[in-house]
């Protein structure tokens, strides 16, 4: 079964003009989002993936700017619309939940009133209507006593509770897209298994697309239906999440993979991608990649497409040949 | 919270105890010969043998010692008798009531100007950060805090008394003056101005206004720079917080992210500095009285210190006390009003 493209974003460009020069901080992104899936973005800090999320409900601050591109959100450009239209989008089509659920959080408001703010404004229902809806949230997400914990301030609540309470608040007006940017970051991690949980549940009865943003590859293997690969403001590769584990196709995707640590396997010291991510302001000409590439060569000074590898999965790399059989001689390796 | 205010204002004459003392024993260290100044005028004290001058000491009980006289002032104070101030030529509290009116009159007319307008200068900056009219306030600021008050006083003078004869100086017209004093003019709240519309003389409350215009300009003026940067400031760091951009990832319009989300979240600082200028708008300003010839709490203590005039002084020290211990316990109902997280105990 064919399933209905939700959202579409096509070759964006988000810069930031600050005082040192211009950061190209996304530079030519596409992806779609599918009804009823999770497409998960990752990479590391500064990669352009929050960029990338804050571009779709155009919440950039003064410096940051969409240069260039497309966002179509069920057929009209989220680009094109006035900023009236756009608050319609927001919150009621389009929501997001955010990282740290202690500052996300107004701290001078209690938890119900800012539920509560979110449905009267999208909904257009009573005060008391709007009240009945959030304690039904909140009893959704899994809070005890919402009668009780819906006049209380965020303070009062402990961050699992909080991130619990913000996902009331984004779904409250059932939105068809929720943005996630690394909702479970700060929390300890029985708590984020728990928050991840919640959200698949939620998702199944709601049946709502999720953008999940994480620099985790293991929130990704447990949520993610399609992954979206960024590095320095560029997709490097894109597939389906099973493919991509199995059979990764960019240096990048394999150096994240390999640095996560193995059960079965003893380390001397754990693996690493040597360097760190260009500068923002002096990114490499070409693949932004190479410098940290094991494979790089000249040619890596000539940006490298991003192509269809095998059906489905699209990765942005002048090696892969040569990846492959890095990787199948380490795999023989571990086996013999 | 209420068990808290309680508290708080119990203390008060703690408060006031501790600090009288204080100020009562380093007026006392000045010594008898000093003090004696206070009592008899000083042209006479050079012709006066030595023992007419140690009689004179006895009379006024400066050879006593300090706790003596200190309990000596204190009965007195109960019996609502604060001494006899030199300054004002009737007793401090008289003299005192005389000029609270004018002091508290002005500041509460100068409060909303000064404090409410600063705010909204703030909030302007903030909001279009970077943009024209954000350099604008904040050159007006910066000009504004570098003008000397008795400077911009006199400006003020010059050309909205001298060139236009709009604002006046002084406390009121003679005519008012005279309808103020008569019998049948009733003093209800003995703020001038109020009273006025309370007898429903409007003219006299227009004339009383005009006679506030001049300070409360000055005062204005030179008091924005310094709430508007703090607003300003504190007003840029809210705006980069997230739950700003969870206001407005909800879809909220920008007004209600501004005016409900941010602007609370960026009055503690305001509420600090604010309180602190209200208290000071209380307690007097002396050069904005001196130039505007206000008879305020200002001048008179500047005058009651510089003739040793220690009746006076203890008397103001009273006020400012009272004024102080009440005015913090407000701005701290405030914070916690403003800021849940923030709890009296």
């Amino acid at each position: 079964m064919e399933k209905k493209k939700i959202l579409e974003v096509r070759n964006l460009k988000t810069y930031f003009y600050t005082e040192d020069g211009v950061v190209k901080a996304v530079d030519g992104v596409s992806f779609e989002v599918y009804e009823g899936e999770t497409l998960g973005i990752v990479g590391e800090s500064g990669c352009g993936k929050s960029v990338t999320s804050l571009s779709i409900l155009r919440l950039l601050d003064e410096k940051g700017r969409i240069e260039e591109g497309e966002i179509l959100f069920k057929g009209k450009n989220l680009l094109d619309l006035s900023e009236d239209e756009m608050r319609e989008i927001r919150g009621n089509e389009i929501a997001m939940i955010f990282q740290e659920p202690m500052t996300a959080l107004n701290p001078v408001y209690t938890i119900g009133d800012q539920i509560m703010e979110a449905i009267i404004l999208h909904q257009k229902v009573s005060e008391q209507k709007a009240r009945k809806i959030a304690i039904e949230m909140l009893k959704k997400v899994g809070i005890p006593e919402p009668e009780k914990r819906i006049d209380e301030y965020p303070h009062e609540l402990s961050g699992g509770m909080r991130q619990r309470a913000m996902i009331a608040m984004a779904l409250s007006c059932n939105p068809s897209i929720l943005i996630a940017d690394e909702p479970t970051t700060a929390l300890d991690v029985t708590i984020q298994a728990q928050i991840l949980e919640l959200m698949k549940e939620l998702q199944r009865e709601y049946g709502m697309s999720i953008i999940m943003i994480t620099h985790d590859l293991g929130v990704i293997a447990e949520m993610a239906d399609r992954v979206l690969v960024m590095y320095a403001g560029k997709v490097v590769e894109y597939a389906d999440v099973r493919d991509l584990f199995k059979d990764p196709h960019h240096p990048y995707t394999w150096g994240l993979m390999n640095s996560i640590p193995r059960l079965d396997v003893e380390y001397e010291r754990l693996n690493a991608i040597p360097g760190v991510v260009p500068d923002a302001l002096h990114f490499p000409e070409g693949c932004r990649f190479r410098n940290r590439c094991e494979f790089a060569t000249n040619k890596c000074a000539e940006e490298p497409p991003l192509v269809e590898v095998k059906a489905n999965h699209f990765s942005a790399c002048w090696h892969i040949d040569e990846l492959r059989k890095t990787m199948k001689l380490a795999q023989e390796g571990e086996t013999a | 919270m209420t068990a808290y205010i309680v508290r708080r204002l119990l203390l008060l004459p703690l408060v006031l105890f501790g600090i009288t003392l204080i100020v009562f024993s380093m007026l006392q260290m000045l010594g008898p010969d000093k003090l004696l100044s206070a009592y008899v005028n000083e042209n006479l004290l050079d012709k006066l043998s030595p023992e007419k001058l140690e009689a004179l000491k006895e009379k006024y009980g400066l050879n006593d010692r300090l706790i003596v006289r200190y309990i000596k002032w204190l009965k007195n104070l109960f019996r609502g008798d604060l001494g006899w101030s030199l300054v004002g030529k009737e007793p401090v509290l008289k003299a005192m009531l005389h000029r609270i009116p004018y002091t508290l009159e002005l500041a509460l007319y100068a409060l909303f100007p000064v404090v409410g307008v600063g705010i909204w200068l703030g909030v302007k900056a903030s909001i279009h950060h970077n943009e024209p009219i954000d350099h604008f306030i904040r050159v007006f600021a910066v000009v504004g805090w570098s003008f000397p008050d008795f400077v911009f006083g006199l400006f003020v003078l010059m050309i909205f008394y001298s060139l236009l004869g709009w604002f006046p100086p002084g406390n009121m017209s003679i005519w008012a003056e005279e309808i103020f004093s008569s019998p049948s003019f009733k003093h209800i709240t003995h703020l001038p101005s109020i009273d006025a519309l309370l007898n429903g003389r409007l003219d006299l409350f227009v004339d009383c206004l005009r006679h506030l215009a001049g300070p409360i300009l000055t005062l204005s003026w030179l008091w924005w720079a310094y709430i508007l940067r703090i607003t300003r400031s504190s007003m840029l760091e809210v705006l980069r917080k997230d739950y700003v951009r969870t206001a407005r990832a909800k879809g909220l319009d920008e007004k209600v992210v501004i005016n409900k989300h941010a602007k609370r979240n960026a009055m503690i600082p305001v509420t600090t500095v604010a309180g602190a200028m209200v208290i000071g708008l209380m307690s007097g300003t002396v050069i904005v009285e001196a130039i505007f010839n206000r008879t305020g709490m200002g001048r008179f203590t500047a005058q009651a210190a510089q003739q040793l005039d220690f009746a006076s002084l203890l008397g103001a020290v009273l006020f400012y006390s009272t004024i102080l211990v009440i005015g913090n316990l407000i701005i701290d109902v405030l914070y916690a009003i403003i800021d849940p997280r923030i709890r009296l105990t």
